[in-house]
């Protein structure tokens, strides 16, 4: 089983990450999908919270009203994927409350909506996170509804490939979906060129070996160069890409915030 | 849907037939193809033998030659007849029981000026039009035409910039008034080119609208409804002139300015026609 939390508000991210998780459980049969909402109490009004039965009341109305939130977006959207249970929804610090679910239930993956601004502070602030700094589990970014065959695993500028094809391969190994191993190559350049692996060195061809190994192999493995803005999106067909958590600002970073496909982290 | 083509006798224009011919049998479009000579004098006397007559009839043709005739809207008129109303010449391209009007107007004068005023006239949805070279759109000896049509026309404008065919149509929407018919036509443009869409939300400081975001939502379920690869995209109002120079080499920007639009306000009047003027793609100003 793979377990995944599906973080819902009512909003459009969250709309496309519930249809894509719809589809992504369609794909992996052994995917089990537990929605989660948190209702964070307004800052400018905490102190009305109160205490003791005052506060209890208080929550339970805040809880109902997320409750209420997340079921609407689940009959508009009327997926018919299977949750493992009700939604979870509680009241308090959003990333806290995630976390403590990640860290509790034991789960296989966390998944969200995102749009994309393609600004890359942005996106570093969301992967520098306390959510996603301190997952225990890979995390998917959902930035689009992409419903192609195919994922894009991201090598090189630091990623252990290693651990990643092994991150990879946990939740998507019977899902059908093809792979393509890249390495990208930052250039200031408006075209999107294509270089064969050896241009990557060893790592794609070790990376090759390891999905073997693991009874996989890739589609194709291939350098892509240009900048972020372009490269991103030319991967914009990838059902996901996937790779390790960007260590540090650097191209990698640029990319996979450009990227217009969901993305898919684990910690190396 | 009524389209209005502004054409003159330049490869510029004649390269635009097929697009519009594709357009309309989309769209089952009404269509006027619309030339303007010099007034007064330097104009000359008109009539049948006038080049910019043969001109136009080998658009007309060119037009209807896109359509296979068992399926065509358009019931060719094989009787060649010029008529004359207030100075405006028009000659029927299609028959009285055509399902759909094609016509060819020649009028005289200021020629953006009658290209806005056959627009109102007509109440035309649409102005198509092409100019030179994709960094300098230009009509032959006519300073910036098709920046002065962009600017001021009170319908849709799409100015093709060049023949070619665009590999996603960028559209940029900060407002929830978006009309079916714009998108329905994005619809049709998306699908001629078998382009992808970009529908692009724009924020401001306090982020996203949410009326927009529903808007979004609706227009990207409607077209991933209709088998249109749609991705969506937030940028900022501020970053949104930059953005729009970087992806108009390779896409088509489509811009939605209703009344009530912020567009309105960043992309005003010198701006859009910085825009027509120096995109590298095809521009289509959306009303």
């Amino acid at each position: 089983m793979i377990k995944t939390l599906l973080s819902l508000d009512e909003n459009l991210a969250s709309s496309i990450a519930l249809r894509y998780a719809f589809h992504q459980a369609n794909l992996i049969p052994a995917m089990k999908l537990q929605a989660i909402h948190v209702e964070e109490p307004d800052n400018n009004k905490k102190h009305s919270a109160g205490s003791g039965w005052v506060r209890r009341t208080w929550e339970k109305g805040m809880e109902a009203a997320g409750a209420d939130e997340v079921n609407r977006l689940l009959k508009t959207e009327n997926v018919s994927c299977t949750f493992v249970g009700p939604p979870k929804v509680f009241v308090g610090d959003r990333q806290d409350e995630i976390l403590e679910e990640l860290v509790i239930g034991g789960y296989d993956m966390y998944m969200e909506g995102d749009l994309n601004t393609s600004v890359v502070a942005d996106f570093n602030n969301l992967i520098t996170s306390d959510l996603y700094r301190k997952s225990p589990c890979p995390m998917m970014i959902v930035k689009n509804l992409i419903t192609s065959n195919c994922a894009g695993l991201l090598c090189g500028d630091g990623v252990d490939h290693q651990k990643l094809i092994t991150n990879y391969l946990k939740v998507f190994k019977n899902s059908g979906l093809e792979l393509d191993l890249l390495y990208y190559k930052f250039q200031e350049n408006d075209e999107v060129i294509f270089q064969d692996k050896e241009e990557a060195g060893s790592i794609l061809i070790e990376a090759e070996k390891t999905l073997e190994a693991a009874g996989m192999h890739a589609r194709r493995s291939q350098v892509i160069s240009g900048s972020p803005e372009r490269v991103g999106d030319y991967l914009r067909n990838y059902f996901l890409v996937a790779s390790t958590f960007p260590s540090r600002k650097g191209p990698r970073l640029e990319l996979l915030a450009h990227v217009l496909a969901p993305v898919f982290l684990c910690r190396q | 849907m009524r389209i209005l083509v502004a054409l003159d006798e330049h490869s510029y224009s004649a390269g635009i037939i097929n697009s519009v011919a594709r357009l309309a049998a989309n769209t089952w479009a009404d269509v006027t193809l619309l030339g303007v000579r010099p007034g007064g004098a330097a104009g000359g006397t008109f009539s049948m033998n006038h080049p910019l007559v043969n001109t136009f009839l080998g658009y007309k043709d060119d037009f209807l030659g896109q359509f296979a005739d068992s399926y065509s809207p358009y019931t060719r008129q094989e009787q060649v007849a010029i008529g004359e109303n207030n100075g405006i010449w028009e000659i029927p391209g299609t028959t009285d029981n055509s399902r759909k009007e094609l016509k060819i107007r020649i009028r005289s004068g200021n020629p953006d000026r009658e290209i806005l005023e056959e627009a109102r006239l007509t109440e035309s949805d649409l102005i198509v039009l092409g100019c030179s070279g994709a960094g300098d759109c230009q009509w032959q000896g006519l300073l910036n035409l098709p920046e002065k049509v962009a600017k001021d026309a009170s319908c849709s404008v799409m100015v093709i910039k060049e023949e070619r065919i665009p590999k996603k149509i960028i559209c940029c929407m900060d407002q929830p008034s978006v009309t079916q018919a714009s998108v329905e036509m994005i619809n049709q443009i998306v699908t001629i080119n078998e382009a992808d869409l970009e529908i692009i939300g724009l924020t401001g400081p306090k982020g996203l609208k949410e009326e927009v975001e529903r808007q979004m939502d609706g227009i990207l379920r409607y077209y991933m409804a209709q088998q249109i690869n749609a991705w969506v995209k937030l940028v900022d109002m501020g970053a949104l002139e930059e953005y729009v120079a970087q992806v108009s080499r390779d896409g088509m920007i489509a811009l939605w300015m209703g009344k009530k639009s912020m567009l309105q306000k960043i992309f005003n009047r010198d701006l859009v026609g910085k825009l027509v003027t120096q995109a590298h793609s095809s521009v289509l100003i959306l009303r």
